[in-house]
C-alpha cells in the first residue's frame, strides 16, 4: 500500500492505495464518492470523467498514485455556495438527463469546456462531450443545457449554430 | 388535445436533481454490510461436454469465500422455456456461458481465483447459422427440448432447433399474387447488436437464516425476477424480495437474468451477501443481444399502386437459450407486413436455437428487424415502378376503420399524418442541394407500426399524507425513459397539486404493488392508467372529507392549485389541511389504489393469427432522413432526421422529445455501423470502442414531431407508448436515402463504408475523382 495526498473537491485527503489502483476506484471505494460512475474501465464511455488539475480525464485510466498532489473535482464538488452549478441547473431544466448514468461525466467535460471557453459554439460543445457516451438521449438536450449555462446563455444570447 | 393543466406540458424530470448532483445511488453504487464479490468463470467452447471441472485450487486461495459449479446450484430458469441452467451442467452451449463462479473478499481476488479453475471439454458439433440450424442434419442445441417446462407462448419442436414459430394467414395470398400486376421479392438481414446501457448489469443476493432471499438488482421487472427466482429455486414468492434501485439504462437488456443466478448460487453457498457486476467484455460476449434476422418479403402490387398481397418469412437467431425470444418473435412478426391495409397476408416467423450468446428484447421487440425489411422493400417497389415513395405509402397505409394483418378493424391511427409530417419536414420533393464533387445527397422515408402486446396488469398505490403530499408506490421501472415524471404528472393533474409534491418509490416487491416488468412501451399506458385510477380513488376520499366539512355535495368540488374548491359556495380547503383536522375519522393518511389490466386482448388464433383485439394497443410513426454519401469512401453522413410519432397524447412533452431524439441516435448507430461480430460463436469486438456507439460528434440535427391527432380511447388522457418505436424506422429511412443519393441498395445492416463502397463499385459508380 502507498499513502498519497491529494485534494478532492477542495478538501485535502490522505489515502492508502494499492499501487495498481485507479483514481476511479479510490474515489468510489475509498472516499465513498459514488457520483463518479464506472461504465467500462477501458476509457471508452467517459462515465468516470473527473477534472484532474482542471483537465477532464477518464479516472479509470489514471492510477491513483499518478494523481498524488493533484486537485480532483468530481460531480459532488460542482455545487457552489449551497446552490447547484449553472450546468446542473441547466441539465435539469433542459432535459439533459435521462437514466443519468452518463451525466456526472458529461457535466465535468462541460465544466472544463466552459472554464476555458465561456462562449462555446454548438460544435465546440458537441466536440467536448464526444468522449462521453449517452445511450438514452440524443446529445442535443445536453448541448442545449451547456449553451444555456454558458456565459452566452446567461447574457440571454443564443449561439446554437 | 385533452383539457389538462399538467398533462401535456413540459416539466423538469423529477428524478433529475439527484442524478445531476451524483446523489442518486445506482445499483452499482450500493454496498451491503458483509458483502463479498463474485466473478464468473465462463465457457470458452461454443458447444461441448464438460468432462472434468476442478475448482479445488481456487477454493483454497486466501480471500476466496466460496466457489460454485452447476452441481451446487442445480436450478434452471426461463420465462418462455425453462431451458437455462444457473451454471452449466454437463454441457456448455455458447462461448461465455457461466460454468463456475467465485466469491471473494474483493473483486481482484475473485478475478485472480478464476485462473485456478480447471476444466476439460469434449467438443460437440456446434451450429452458428440459423438456416443451417433448421436443416434436418443440424446438431441439436437442446436434444432434451421436450423435457423442459414451457409457458403458453413458445411452440418448440423437439428433435429440431426450432424454439418457437408464429404465423398469420389472412385472405388468400397466392390468389393475391396471381391477380397482381407486379410481384417483387427481396431478402434482408440484420446483425446481432448490443444494448450498451452505460451502467453494466449488477445484482447483490443475500439469504437470511430462514432461507428468505433478498436481491438488489437493476432489473426491468422486479416482480418478474421475484417470480423467476421463486419458481426456479422452489421457494415461495413471499420469501423472495427484489429491490430495484435506480439503474443506468435497460433497453430490454435488463429483463433477462445475467448476474442474479450466479449471485444467488454463491450467496446460497457462502451465506453472505454476494455482489456480481459484469465487466464490459462480458456485457458484449455473455449477456443478451438483439436477434439477428433474415427476412424475405414478397409483395403483389397493382398498376394503380395498391398492395394486394404480402408474404413474409422471418427467421430470428435466438442463440443458445430461449430467454424472451418467442415473445420477440411474436411481437415482431405480428406486424411484419407493416402499417398497411393489405387484404392478403401470410407471415411465417421462426425463432431458432444456435450455439451463440442468447438474444432477447432490444428496444423494439423484433419490430426494428421487420421494419428494416418491409420499409426497404416498400422503397424498392416504388423505385422499380417509378412511384413516389410518400404517395405510395399514403395510398396503402392503415387508416381508422382499415383492417390490419390480424383482421382487426383499427382505430386511433395517425400514421398517415406521421408520413406527411416526416415528408414535409425533410423537404420531400424539393430540389436536391448540390454538393461538393464526389459526394451525393438523398432523402428517404420509412413508416412503422409496433404492438404493445399485452395482456398486462399494473397496480399503483398512492399514499396521501397530512402535509397534502403524495408518495406513489409503483413497480414499473424508471430506467431513463421518464416514467416517474409521467406518474407524478398524472397524480398532480388529478389532485390539482404540484408535480414536486409527488414522490415516486423505487420498486421493492415487499412494498410496491404488482407490475410484472417494464418493456414493450407499456408503462405510460398501463401504469399511467393505474396511476390515474389510484389518484381518482384518492380524490374521491379527499372529496368526501371536504364535502362533509363544508356541508356540500362531493360532486361540486374541484381540485385546483393545491386547493379543494366548493363551486358556488366561495369556500375552499387547502389540500395541506385536509388531514389532521377532522374529528371523526382516521386523519393521518389516505391510501388510493388503482389497477389497470389490458384484459380486453383476445389471444390470436394459433393457426391464422387473427383476432378482433390482438394487442393492448398499437403505436405508429414515420421518420425521414437526409444523407450525404462520399462516393469515394462509401461513408454515409446523416445530415438530418425528422421523426414524427403518433403518441396519442403527450404526457410530458419534454419526455417525448427526449425519447424521440435519443431513440433516433440509438438507431442511427445501428443503421451505420453497430454490429456484434460473432465468428464461430466468439464475439470479436467486445468493447465500446470496437463496437462503436454513436457519439455527439456523429449526431445530426434531429427534429421531433409529436403527433396528437389520434388519442387512444383506452390510454390515460389518450396516451399511447413511445419508447421503442422511436428506433424502428430509422435504418430503412437512412438506407432509402442512400439509394436516393447513389442508386445503390444495401439490404443487410449496417450501412458500413466498406459495404456502400463495394456496392458503388459493383454498380459502376465512378468512385475516383
Amino acid at each position: 500500500m502507498v499513502t498519497i495526498r491529494l485534494r478532492v473537491n477542495g478538501k485535502a485527503r490522505e489515502v492508502s492505495v494499492r499501487p495498481n489502483e485507479t483514481l476511479l476506484d479510490v474515489l468510489r471505494e475509498r472516499l465513498g464518492l459514488t457520483g463518479t460512475k464506472k461504465g467500462c474501465v477501458l476509457g471508452d464511455c467517459g462515465a468516470c470523467t473527473v477534472l484532474l488539475d482542471g483537465k477532464p480525464v477518464n479516472s479509470c485510466l489514471v492510477l491513483a498514485v499518478d494523481a498524488a498532489h493533484g486537485e480532483v473535482l468530481t460531480v459532488e464538488g460542482l455545487a457552489e455556495n449551497g446552490g447547484l452549478h449553472p450546468l446542473q441547473e441547466a441539465f435539469i431544466r433542459y432535459g439533459a438527463i435521462q437514466c443519468g448514468y452518463c451525466s456526472p461525466g458529461m457535466l465535468l467535460s462541460l465544466k472544463a469546456l466552459l472554464d476555458r471557453e465561456p462562449y462555446p459554439t454548438r460544435e465546440q460543445v458537441m466536440s467536448a462531450i464526444s468522449g462521453n457516451l449517452c445511450r438514452c438521449g440524443g446529445y442535443h438536450k445536453i448541448a442545449d443545457a451547456a449553451q444555456a449555462a454558458s456565459s452566452a446563455g446567461e447574457r440571454g444570447g443564443d449561439d446554437r449554430s | 388535445m385533452s383539457n389538462t393543466s399538467v398533462v401535456g406540458t413540459s416539466v423538469p424530470r423529477i428524478d433529475s436533481a439527484g442524478k445531476a448532483t451524483g446523489e442518486t445511488k445506482y445499483v452499482t453504487d450500493i454496498s451491503v454490510p458483509g458483502m463479498v464479490h463474485g466473478k464468473v468463470f465462463r465457457s470458452t467452447e461454443a458447444h461441448a461436454r464438460i468432462v472434468r471441472l476442478d475448482v479445488s485450487d481456487a477454493e483454497r486461495l486466501p480471500g476466496v469465500v466460496a466457489v460454485v459449479t452447476g452441481a451446487d446450484a442445480p436450478y434452471s430458469y426461463g420465462r418462455m422455456v425453462e431451458d437455462e441452467p444457473f451454471l452449466a451442467r454437463e454441457v456448455v452451449r455458447y462461448i461465455g456461458e457461466p460454468v463456475a463462479a467465485v466469491a471473494a473478499v474483493d473483486e481482484e481476488t475473485a478475478e485472480a481465483a478464476l485462473d485456478h479453475i480447471y476444466v476439460e471439454y469434449e467438443p460437440l458439433p456446434a451450429v452458428f447459422d440459423v438456416e443451417e440450424a433448421l436443416s434436418p442434419t443440424a446438431p441439436l442445441v437442446h436434444p432434451q427440448l421436450e423435457s423442459y417446462r414451457k409457458g403458453p407462448i413458445p411452440t418448440p419442436v423437439p428433435g429440431t432447433n426450432m424454439c418457437s414459430s408464429f404465423r398469420i394467414r389472412k385472405g388468400d395470398v397466392d390468389a393475391g399474387f396471381a391477380r397482381s400486376d407486379f410481384v417483387f421479392e427481396h431478402r434482408f438481414a440484420t446483425p446481432p447488436i448490443q444494448h450498451c446501457y452505460i451502467e453494466p448489469c449488477c445484482a447483490i443476493a443475500e439469504y437470511d437464516c430462514t432461507g428468505a432471499l433478498t436481491v438488489w438488482s437493476g432489473t426491468q421487472g422486479a416482480h418478474l425476477l421475484q417470480q423467476l427466482l421463486s419458481a426456479s429455486l422452489g421457494i415461495p414468492l413471499y420469501k423472495v424480495r427484489v429491490i430495484q434501485p435506480p439503474y443506468g439504462g435497460g433497453f430490454g437488456g435488463k429483463v433477462p437474468m445475467h448476474v442474479e443466478p450466479v449471485a444467488v448460487a454463491l450467496a446460497l453457498k457462502c451465506r453472505r451477501p454476494v455482489r456480481v457486476v459484469l465487466n464490459r467484455e462480458e456485457e458484449f460476449a455473455a449477456s443478451t443481444t438483439r436477434h439477428a434476422s433474415v427476412v424475405t418479403i414478397k409483395s403483389g402490387v397493382n398498376r394503380d399502386g395498391r398492395i394486394i398481397a404480402r408474404k413474409v418469412d422471418a427467421v430470428l437467431d435466438t442463440g443458445a437459450y430461449a430467454r424472451i425470444g418467442p415473445l420477440v418473435l411474436r411481437n415482431g412478426s405480428i406486424a411484419a407486413s407493416g402499417p398497411y391495409d393489405i387484404p392478403n397476408v401470410w407471415i411465417d416467423g421462426a425463432c431458432v436455437y444456435t450455439n451463440k450468446v442468447p438474444a432477447g428484447a432490444l428496444r423494439g421487440f423484433g419490430t426494428p428487424q421487420m421494419t428494416w425489411a418491409y420499409e426497404s422493400h416498400t422503397d424498392m417497389i416504388c423505385r422499380e415502378l417509378g412511384l413516389d415513395p410518400v404517395e405510395f405509402r399514403l395510398k396503402n397505409v392503415l387508416r381508422d376503420g382499415g383492417e390490419n394483418a390480424n383482421g382487426e378493424k383499427v382505430r386511433h391511427v395517425a400514421v398517415d399524418r406521421c408520413i406527411e409530417a416526416a415528408a414535409k419536414g425533410i423537404g420531400w420533393g424539393e430540389p436536391k442541394v448540390t454538393t461538393s464533387p464526389g459526394k451525393a445527397r438523398g432523402r428517404g422515408i420509412a413508416a412503422t407500426v409496433k404492438a404493445c402486446a399485452g395482456p398486462a396488469e399494473s397496480l399503483v398505490v398512492l399514499r396521501f399524507n397530512r402535509n397534502g403530499r403524495v408518495r406513489a408506490l409503483v413497480s414499473a421501472s424508471e430506467m431513463g425513459q421518464g416514467l416517474h415524471t409521467v406518474v407524478a404528472q398524472i397524480v398532480a393533474e388529478e389532485l390539482g397539486i404540484h408535480v414536486d409534491d409527488v414522490r415516486v418509490t423505487q420498486p421493492d416487491t415487499d412494498f410496491t404493488p404488482f407490475d410484472e416488468l417494464t418493456t414493450a412501451s407499456k408503462a405510460t399506458f398501463h401504469t399511467g392508467n393505474a396511476t390515474r385510477a389510484a389518484a381518482r380513488d384518492l380524490r374521491h376520499q379527499i372529496a368526501s372529507i371536504v364535502a362533509e366539512r363544508l356541508g356540500v355535495p362531493q360532486e361540486t368540488l374541484r381540485f385546483e392549485g393545491g386547493r379543494v374548491i366548493a363551486e358556488g359556495l366561495g369556500e375552499s380547503v387547502a389540500i395541506t389541511d385536509v388531514l389532521g383536522k377532522g374529528k371523526h375519522r382516521a386523519t393521518n393518511e389516505l391510501v388510493g389504489r388503482g389497477m389497470f389490466a389490458s384484459d380486453y386482448v383476445i389471444p390470436l388464433d394459433r393457426e391464422t393469427g387473427q383476432s378482433e383485439a390482438p394487442v393492448a394497443f398499437w403505436m405508429y410513426a414515420a421518420q425521414s432522413a437526409e444523407v450525404e454519401v462520399d462516393l469515394e469512401t462509401g461513408d454515409v453522413r446523416v445530415l438530418r432526421v425528422v421523426a414524427a410519432h403518433d403518441v396519442g397524447q403527450a404526457i410530458s412533452r419534454l419526455g417525448c422529445e427526449q425519447q424521440i431524439q435519443g431513440g433516433v441516435v440509438f438507431a442511427l448507430g445501428q443503421s451505420l455501423w453497430e454490429q456484434t461480430i460473432v465468428r464461430e460463436g466468439r464475439v470479436v469486438n467486445p468493447t465500446l470502442l470496437d463496437y462503436k456507439v454513436f457519439t455527439s460528434a456523429d449526431t445530426p440535427e434531429i427534429v421531433p414531431v409529436i403527433v396528437e391527432d389520434a388519442p387512444h380511447s383506452l390510454g390515460p388522457y389518450g396516451a399511447k407508448g413511445l419508447g421503442e418505436i422511436v428506433t424502428t424506422p430509422t435504418a430503412a429511412a437512412v438506407a432509402n436515402a442512400v439509394f436516393d443519393a447513389t442508386g445503390v441498395r444495401i439490404t443487410d445492416l449496417p450501412l458500413t463504408p466498406e459495404k456502400v463502397r463495394a456496392a458503388l463499385k459493383a454498380a459502376g459508380t465512378k468512385t475516383t475523382l
